[in-house]
């Protein structure tokens, strides 16, 4: 009676798990819907705090964006297991051989996809409101933001899993992730910033590397370890 | 993967949670083949026992055990486990058929598998339907063909009667029949004591953490949980 | 036994932290140009290199928990990460301090005082994270896993805050100071690590007695209890 398998690779479950996700969120559109609300929002809120009023656009714009990128990271993270958990679904997923890597993965490549969406709205928000013409050299400011943007959800995907029956998890999340992402703001702010002068902009950009690859790493190793416990489990020390 | 699973044993597994005890010193061999009912009073541990066996719960003192023909660590037990818990498990915004068919693709379990489950569970007119709007009973269905499909050796049911109409139940023994009669290990845990009997091959009753009764034989389950209470009772 | 060792190295802490007092006042000369508020540089790098020891003790017995499960290390890395915030806020209070005489303002872009901050930031979010969730074994999962992100972020701040403030000029150079103030530097470097290391013992003996009771509580009421649902994993604990 036994049923023939072929074990799916990583990449497979990965597919399927991001494929329903997406399923899901057309189905929905609940955080693509209030994710690019919330931009819109802070960016009038950067207009009516008048900062658009000020003539240093090429210093302050990109700090402006890379922060509204931040608050929407965290808008789109803290989100990240709330459907599974709700029935108790990833319970189901986690007892399946390899999926608890492939959650990580789908999961940061899902909120990459979001956040992507809503910082292109918001480099069309930022840039017409501050008059910055964000591709007068180049697209090294996109390619910032693309980089940064998946470092972002790469710390913050893991704290969505490790933070995700924390009480107070709205206010803990960000509380984390912010000071953790100061190396990826500050590159991320000034790459932009150099971008936009047309000035040579790569030793940022590997800064904003750097930070992808160590976070991707820790953080898929800290999700498989955190969420299912070291081998044995925890002893009793004596 | 290593054969058939043979048994499954808790040695001694006791289970803290932080000053509290869920489980305490609790030994108790399954082999394949056997349908276990585990009874007991609500906090008696039957939770906490089935979470040591599906591995997602460690023991914090003792050991899980697991053999098929060599033994088998953690993960693949965990592999094996088929588990309906208190909880559905399952995704209120997928329909039937795309949460079975989630299920199976990440397992590797052809998508035929699916439409059989479906058919056997008897929701194969709801299958594209959203689960959210799905009745309970239904839904303790579609969790039982969730727990199924991927064909597992270790079948742990907590409270698998809930919501479930006379018919649905009918269903549910039959489908412990078949397990049963493939060798399975089948655990059920259980409030209902109007279960056939002939169902199950073993009772044990756990109380306050602690394993009080293990009889085999046809005993009626109310006789059992009846004098194995009597006998802790203060 | 291990109190009296410990009551011995605190009464060791206190008299080198007051002879480093009385080095500092009375045997290293006021510095020209600061005036008496440079004694503060004294305290003020001994005990930020007594947080980073906190945060990298906190780390290490981190990896170790999550490897081995020992919560033993666990203690540990609480003990150091309290302990290293404790200093670390020292360290945010001295430096402003400093600035707003050297610089004549209270806050600066200077690269190690913004790693500073960060550092600090990090690990106030896991003293929180640790009083919120409790004495749980997620909690203890989580923060260990906290404190091993917050360090490896660590370096990534200090090359982006170097790279990012690092053409500014550095207004004070500490590498011309006397011999005198040598002597001062080694003197509070001893009062502030025996003061750490006095404080993370003790942080430690707190631990493990919480630890004891935890495990005597348990035995005393060996049974049932209504918690039984919890799960291994924090994605699978209820709220």
């Amino acid at each position: 009676m036994s049923v023939p398998r072929r074990t799916p690779t990583l990449a497979q479950q990965v597919w399927l798990l991001l494929q329903k996700d997406l399923r899901v969120e057309m189905r929905t559109g609940e955080v693509v819907a209030t994710s690019l609300l919330f931009s819109a929002v802070l960016v009038s809120l950067f207009v009516f705090a008048g900062f658009s009023t000020r003539k240093a656009a090429s210093e302050g714009a990109p700090g402006l964006l890379w922060m509204a990128s931040a608050f929407v990271a965290v808008l789109v993270v803290t989100r990240t297991f709330e459907r599974e958990r709700e029935d108790g679904a990833v319970t189901a997923l986690l007892l399946i051989p390899g999926a608890s890597t492939a959650l990580f993965f789908a999961k940061l490549v899902y909120n990459w996809l979001l956040l992507t969406l809503v910082q292109g709205v918001l480099l069309l928000l930022v840039g017409g409101v501050f008059s910055v013409d964000w591709f007068a050299h180049g697209y090294a400011v996109a390619v910032a933001l693309l980089l940064g943007g998946f470092g972002l959800c790469a710390v913050g995907t893991t704290l969505a899993a490790l933070l995700a029956a924390m009480r107070l998890r709205e206010v803990i999340v960000p509380v984390v992730l912010f000071p953790l992402c100061v190396p990826l703001l500050i590159a991320g702010a000034q790459a932009s910033v150099a971008a936009i002068r047309g000035q040579n902009s790569g030793a940022w950009m590997v800064t904003i590397l750097l930070f992808d690859l160590l976070f991707v790493g820790l953080g898929q190793w800290l999700f498989g370890l955190a969420l299912e416990g070291a081998g044995g489990g925890e002893g009793d020390s004596e | 993967m290593g054969g058939a699973l043979r048994s499954v044993e808790l040695r001694s597994a006791t289970r803290f949670f932080g000053r509290h005890v869920a489980l305490y010193r609790c030994s108790l061999k399954l082999v394949a083949g056997e349908v276990v009912a585990v009874l007991g009073p609500n906090g008696a541990g039957k939770s906490t026992l089935a979470g040591l066996l599906a591995t997602t719960l460690a023991p914090s003192e003792g050991e899980v055990v697991a053999a098929a023909d060599r033994m088998l660590d953690s993960s693949e037990l965990r592999a094996r486990v088929g588990w309906v818990s208190h909880e559905s498990m399952l995704q209120r915004e997928l329909t039937g058929r795309e949460q079975l068919a989630l299920i199976a693709g990440l397992y590797g379990v052809a998508s035929e598998r699916v439409v059989f489950w479906l058919e056997r569970v008897r929701l194969t007119a709801d299958a594209d339907r959203a689960i959210g709007t799905y009745s309970r009973g239904m839904r303790q269905r579609l969790a039982l063909a969730r727990a199924l499909l991927s064909e597992p050796e270790l079948v742990l049911l907590d409270e698998p009667t809930t919501g479930l109409d006379a018919a649905s139940r009918e269903v549910l023994w039959e489908l412990i029949g078949d397990l049963r009669a493939a060798g399975r290990i089948v655990v059920v845990i259980t409030h209902d004591l109007d279960a056939p009997p002939e169902l199950f091959s073993r009772a044990v009753v756990l109380s306050q953490g602690r394993l009080v009764a293990d009889r085999s034989g046809p005993e009626s389950l109310s006789a059992l949980y009846a004098a194995a209470l009597q006998r802790v009772a203060p | 036994m291990m109190s009296d060792k410990l009551s011995w190295m605190a009464v060791f802490a206190s008299l080198a932290v007051l002879s480093a007092l009385g080095v500092v006042f009375g045997y290293a000369p006021v510095e020209a140009s600061m005036g008496i508020v440079q004694k503060i540089f004294y305290f003020h790098v001994s005990s930020a290199l007594a947080a980073y020891t906190g945060f990298f003790l906190c780390c290490g017995a981190s990896i170790y928990y999550l490897l081995k499960g020992d919560r033993r290390a666990d203690v540990v890395a609480r003990a150091g990460a309290e302990v290293g915030v404790l200093f670390c806020t020292f360290v945010l209070i001295s430096g402003p301090l400093w600035a707003r005489k050297a610089w004549g303002t209270w806050w600066t872009g200077e690269p190690r005082l913004m790693l500073t901050m960060v550092a600090a930031l990090i690990f106030y979010a896991y003293v929180v994270v640790r009083s919120i969730g409790g004495r749980t074994e997620i909690t203890r999962r989580i923060c260990a896993a906290l404190a091993i992100l917050g360090v490896a972020d660590i370096p990534l701040v200090h090359f982006a805050v170097q790279k990012w403030r690092g053409n500014h000029p550095r207004v004070l150079r500490n590498g011309g100071i006397s011999d005198e103030m040598e002597v001062a530097l080694t003197a509070a470097m001893l009062a502030v690590f025996s003061l750490f290391a006095t404080l993370v013992l003790l942080r430690i003996r707190v631990g493990m007695a919480e630890e004891k009771v935890e495990r005597l509580h348990r035995l005393a009421t060996a049974r049932g209890n209504d918690i039984e649902d919890r799960r291994r994993s924090p994605l699978l604990e209820n709220p």
